[in-house]
């Protein structure tokens, strides 16, 4: 997904990979300050601030370690970045608190409504970059219902029938609330200039 | 599955909430189609985007010791020569100091002083972070090698875990062991450190004695080129009760121990 609006001299995060690969310490310092954050908040509301170090000392020492591995072919830096934090954070969660799946999912749900209402007024959220605070916009106008399941999914690693059992609801309400939620946060973010759609992408 | 029924899938595959089954089949449809992949894609991204907005509706943040430890880290190792294994600037450079039949010394920059010293902890017991700290790289990447990532690291990095040391019988061997088990769990994990390669036609066999006084093959353990190696296994129940595991080499195939211990542990000695 790209943003539009990054400044032409701000090196996009496969050109900083490309460095890493050379051993570039301050390329590497720039990933780490682009996508610490998002990395420490994934792990930190899931699994703790203890854990939530660990994880992201390990994600960015494999960002270091195994920066040959990526291949901008496949999908973009962020994808595979966030891709092997959620991975790893949910394997730990699955570990150490089966039960705490749909509690942590909850507080995530909490706290994206919440600031999603204040990102207008944006004085605390300034240091946020554009596409979060997009993001958080969009998630705000999503339906209730349909930003908790798509909370459960991603942040609770719940799967859609886990979520019917554990939740006693049916599931093709679980499987259409997904559908809708996902494609209206895909319609949002086009509409705020965070996709290659050139229907989408604002003038 | 035909495109249709995929495009159906394509938001739950996203967010991760397919059952195991049809996300594996989803993948193997988008392998071979464009189509169905660009807007797979295009909701990876967006699923991607969720941890940013969570980190600007958060107050949480990464602590500043931590990006300090982790630069520190990096730039140590890029300023390291390359390892043996052809990669400059890991962390940690892993040093092999396998002692082949020649007496061959370890090719990196300070690896012959660094082997000195971990011969010398560990006649002392002690543990110096930079042991500790490559032994962990070491075991993290045997064990990503061998897709054991998790089970590795749930049984060696809990505080629930018993640790138990294999020593060489010769006194002047750098090799030793570690048996990790948790009383909770069935799966043993067991590394070895600094083994020369086996003679030709054997192979390491880790034998554990239990206190009903049984021996169990764990397993065989194979070594990468820095003498490294790593078990793991599942025993018949949570939190086995040894009291003795030895490492011998032998022919694969045996099913008793035979030879020397080349390590040992007991739990009374």
């Amino acid at each position: 997904m790209e943003d539009h609006r990054l400044p032409e001299s701000a090196p996009s995060d496969e050109a900083l990979v490309a460095r890493v690969c050379e051993r570039d310490t301050a390329a590497f310092a720039a990933l780490y300050d682009r996508h610490a954050p998002a990395v420490y908040a994934l792990a930190a509301h899931v699994l703790g601030d203890s854990e939530a170090e660990e994880i992201v000392q390990e994600v960015f020492l494999r960002v270091w370690n195994k920066a040959d591995r990526f291949q901008p072919a496949r999908g973009s830096f962020r994808v595979w970045l966030m891709s092997i934090a959620r991975h790893r954070t949910l394997d730990e969660l699955r570990r150490r608190d089966r039960q705490r799946h749909v509690e942590v999912a909850e507080e995530v749900d909490l706290l994206l409504a919440g600031a999603a209402d204040r990102v207008a007024g944006v004085e605390d959220l300034a240091s946020a970059s554009e596409r979060d605070r997009a993001m958080l916009r969009s998630l705000g106008r999503l339906p209730a219902e349909q930003r908790r399941v798509l909370v459960l999914a991603y942040f609770g690693g719940l799967s859609q029938t886990a979520m019917a059992d554990q939740l006693g609801w049916p599931l093709g309400t679980v499987k259409k609330r997904l559908r809708l939620g996902l494609q209206k946060l895909r319609a949002a973010m086009a509409g705020q200039g965070f996709l290659p759609d050139p229907r989408a992408r604002k003038g | 599955m035909n495109c249709d029924q995929v495009r159906e899938l394509l938001e739950a595959y996203a967010a991760g909430a397919l059952d195991p089954a049809q996300h594996a089949t989803v993948e193997q449809h988008l392998a071979r189609c464009a189509e169905c992949r660009r807007l797979a894609d295009e909701y990876a991204a967006i699923v991607s985007a969720l941890p940013g907005a969570l980190s600007a509706a958060s107050p949480r943040r990464p602590p500043a010791p931590l990006r300090a430890r982790l630069l520190d880290s990096v730039r140590a190792s890029a300023a390291r020569p390359a390892s043996p294994d052809g990669k400059p600037g890991r962390v940690p450079a892993p040093t092999p100091s396998r002692r082949s039949p020649s007496g061959r010394r370890p090719r990196t920059l300070g690896g012959l002083a660094l082997s000195i010293l971990l011969a010398l902890a560990l006649a002392w017991g002690l543990q110096l972070n930079v042991a500790l700290a490559e032994e962990r790289a070491l075991r993290a990447e045997l064990a990503d090698l061998v897709g054991q990532q998790e089970i590795v690291f749930e049984v060696v990095d809990s505080d629930r875990t018993v640790k138990s040391v294999l020593r060489a019988g010769a006194a002047d061997s750098p090799s030793y062991g570690k048996l990790y088990r948790r009383p909770d769990l069935p799966d043993v994990v067991v590394i070895v450190a600094r083994m020369a390669p086996p003679a030709p036609g054997e192979a390491y066999h880790l034998w554990l004695g239990t206190h009903e006084g049984q021996t169990h093959l764990g397993g065989v353990i194979s070594l990468n080129e820095a003498g490294f190696g790593l078990l793991v296994f599942k025993a018949a129940r949570s939190g086995p009760d040894y009291r003795s595991a030895w490492v011998t080499s032998q022919p694969l195939g045996d099913v008793t121990p035979a030879g020397t211990p080349i390590l040992r542990w007991d739990a009374n000695p």
